[in-house]
């Protein structure tokens, strides 16, 4: 009997002919009902951001081009308030477990192109044992190009708060940088944290980097 | 004593619990010498065990990429990890002094069980007191309380039912002296005291810290046969401490341990006003509409129990569209004015209320009737079902009432509901 990771309720598994003669197991860790209620971001989205509901490039990509920058960013997920009850479980209260929740949706991203994930301090993967994009990634290569300083974290702070942060990255040493790479989070709120990643890999190198987060 | 020490006596802490009310360092654990115990121990090369909450996890399920392991099962009370330490000082009595101020007075029956209960528990007791749904279990438990509080003992009160935490809680402050913390999830930080009241979770925050552990509503949701909060219990009480048990109804694994003379029992088969309890009537459930119309015309308030919460908000949303001159009202564990509308069906502005098993147990609203619809679904245990017909009859100004059960095909737990209700009033002599 399996209950699910988030609402504790008993999940129904259901076994179809196909699974049952190739011994293909698919196991279900949240109930229908709590799947349901992660909403993907529907096709009308920013173009450049993935930010849902949005006509047009968004006011925040636009202030971001001010800046000279051109946002290239694929997300899945809407940061709705289940998801933040989600990431307060997996993140905050550090249930581990959870990132199988969402690695499928890791699986799918570019087999070409390496994927470098935003890393967290030191002294945050020692509180949390676990780096939560890394957890994601559990079954992909992926390069470990960047290093964090320990610094406040992003989610303690509000909008103005985030945008003004100084660069918390540094490049990790001797790493051979590709010319093409994909960078990863886990959410995509102001922006600030890939426009650091970012201006710090292109310091050393000008490369074409796109980014992706699993919520927008 | 300094703060930091006395916050400890009795209790199991995480470094991370401890520096929410203190500022700890290795000095101060050091210099007061702490108990030091492993948060997680390996019993076997591919398993391990969590130390507060007993929990065996194979290695591979919990283990975080830094190499630690952690235990999944009471991450609600903060992560343990097999890096970390728990920190424990074992407990001391307290003053010898008198707290109980209750004037009130026992019925006979009552005060039959509160002596028996005074004579037995004395080194290493378990007992199982069943009584009636509303017998009055609380007053019968004061004496006993009185009698461990003033020889400088410190009791425990639990519950799986936060709701039935918060109004013990608010007795026991009205009739005895000292300050009672009330702990729950988000509750008061914890405080000193001979008598503490929790949900049963913060129980693993304790350890061999009571001389006497009562556990009210021990049938209830999550407590009934979750190895987890039984562990819990072993740890919490002292070595040589007693365990009481109350209850309406037994569950199997009580059952078994009273067979083994593990737990001794005490029936209460009466209710404080002497009546007996009602007996369910079963219903088909296509009469439920004729069923509803006969007790309309009665105009005593409805309480209908549902088993989920999406079939109980379509049931409410369809039954109001039909008879559009009843107030209604819907809740469920998710309703965010819970309490509001519960407080309005007590004082009669609601007249039907539906609800899922949350207000099963716990509560009492006078002269209801109680029905139940789908009473078959596997949510509706035997304890479920007695609960809900114990919320009828519970006011000596209308002792009797209405309970119907509407179901498609009688389910066992329905039929042990009824035979169990019709043998504790054969008991108490009706």
């Amino acid at each position: 009997m399996q209950t699910c990771l988030l609402c504790s309720r008993i999940i129904k598994q259901t076994l179809t002919f196909s699974e049952f003669f190739l011994l293909k197991n698919k196991r279900n860790l949240i109930c229908n009902k709590c799947q349901s209620l992660f909403k993907k971001i529907p096709n009308e989205r920013c173009p450049r951001c993935s930010k849902s509901n949005s006509k047009g490039i968004c006011a925040d990509c636009l202030r971001w081009e001010e800046k000279g920058i051109i946002v290239n960013h694929q997300a899945i997920f809407i940061y709705n308030q289940e998801m933040k009850d989600y990431f307060s479980l997996y993140k905050f209260m550090g249930d581990y477990r959870l990132h199988e929740v969402f690695d499928s949706y890791f699986k799918n991203l570019s087999k070409k192109i390496p994927l470098v994930p935003i890393p967290v301090s030191p002294k945050r993967l020692q509180e949390r044992g676990f780096n939560q994009v890394t957890a994601f990634l559990k079954d992909r290569t992926y390069l470990d190009l960047l290093e964090k300083e320990d610094t406040v974290s992003q989610s303690s702070l509000n909008r103005e708060g985030r945008l003004s942060t100084t660069n918390p990255f540094k490049l990790k040493e001797g790493e051979k940088i590709p010319k093409k790479i994909i960078l990863i989070d886990d959410i995509y709120t102001t922006g600030t944290t890939f426009y650091h990643a970012i201006k710090t890999l292109k310091k050393a190198n000008p490369i074409e980097i796109t980014t992706f987060s699993l919520c927008r | 004593m300094n703060l930091i020490l006395e916050n400890l006596l009795g209790r199991l802490l995480l470094e991370k619990d401890i520096s929410a009310f203190y500022n700890f360092t290795d000095q101060v654990n050091n210099e007061n010498k702490l108990i030091k115990i492993c948060a997680m121990t390996s019993v076997s090369a591919n398993k391990v065990r969590c130390n507060r909450c007993g929990t065996i996890h194979i290695k591979t399920n919990v283990k975080l990429p830094i190499g630690a392991f952690f235990c999944p099962t009471c991450l609600e009370l903060g992560r343990v990890r097999s890096d970390e330490y728990f920190y424990h000082l074992p407990q001391q009595d307290f003053p010898e002094k008198t707290y109980l101020r209750w004037t009130g007075k026992l019925t006979e029956n009552q005060e039959k069980i509160s002596n028996a209960l005074c004579q037995q528990i004395t080194n290493n007791q378990k007992l199982l007191v069943q009584a009636v749904t509303g017998a009055g279990k609380t007053e019968m438990i004061y004496q006993l309380i009185e009698q461990i509080l003033s020889h400088g003992g410190s009791v425990g009160l639990a519950s799986p039912r936060i709701d039935v935490c918060i109004e013990l809680h608010q007795r026991l402050s009205r009739d005895f002296t000292c300050q009672i913390p009330l702990l729950y999830h988000e509750g008061d930080s914890y405080f000193r005291s001979p008598l503490v009241v929790m949900t049963s979770h913060q129980l693993l925050r304790f350890k061999e810290a009571f001389d006497l552990l009562i556990i009210d509503e021990v049938d209830a949701f999550p407590f009934r046969d979750n190895d987890m909060l039984y562990f819990a219990l072993e740890n919490a009480k002292k070595i040589n401490g007693n365990l009481l048990y109350l209850t309406a109804t037994s569950t199997d694994k009580l059952d078994k341990q009273i067979k083994k003379h593990e737990i001794k029992r005490l029936f209460l088969p009466r209710r404080f006003h002497g009546h007996p309890l009602v007996i369910p009537m079963f219903f088909w459930k296509k009469t439920f509409y004729k069923k509803f119309i006969e007790q309309r015309k009665t105009g005593f308030p409805l309480l209908i129990f549902v088993a989920e919460i999406d079939f109980g908000q379509d049931f409410a949303k369809n039954l109001q569209e039909k008879f559009q001159k009843e107030r209604m009202a819907f809740v469920a564990s998710t309703t965010k004015s819970r309490k509001t509308i519960v407080e309005a069906f007590r004082k009669k502005q609601v007249s039907i209320l539906i609800t899922t098993s949350i207000l099963e147990r716990g509560v009492t609203f006078s002269s209801i009737d109680v029905f139940v619809i789908n009473s078959e679904h596997p949510n509706f245990t035997k304890s479920a079902l007695i609960q809900m017909v114990g919320r009828v009859g519970r006011d000596s100004k209308r002792p009797t009432g209405l309970v119907s059960f509407f179901h498609s095909g009688k389910s066992l737990a329905m039929c042990q509901a009824q035979k169990e209700i019709k043998k504790m009033n054969q008991l108490g002599g009706f």
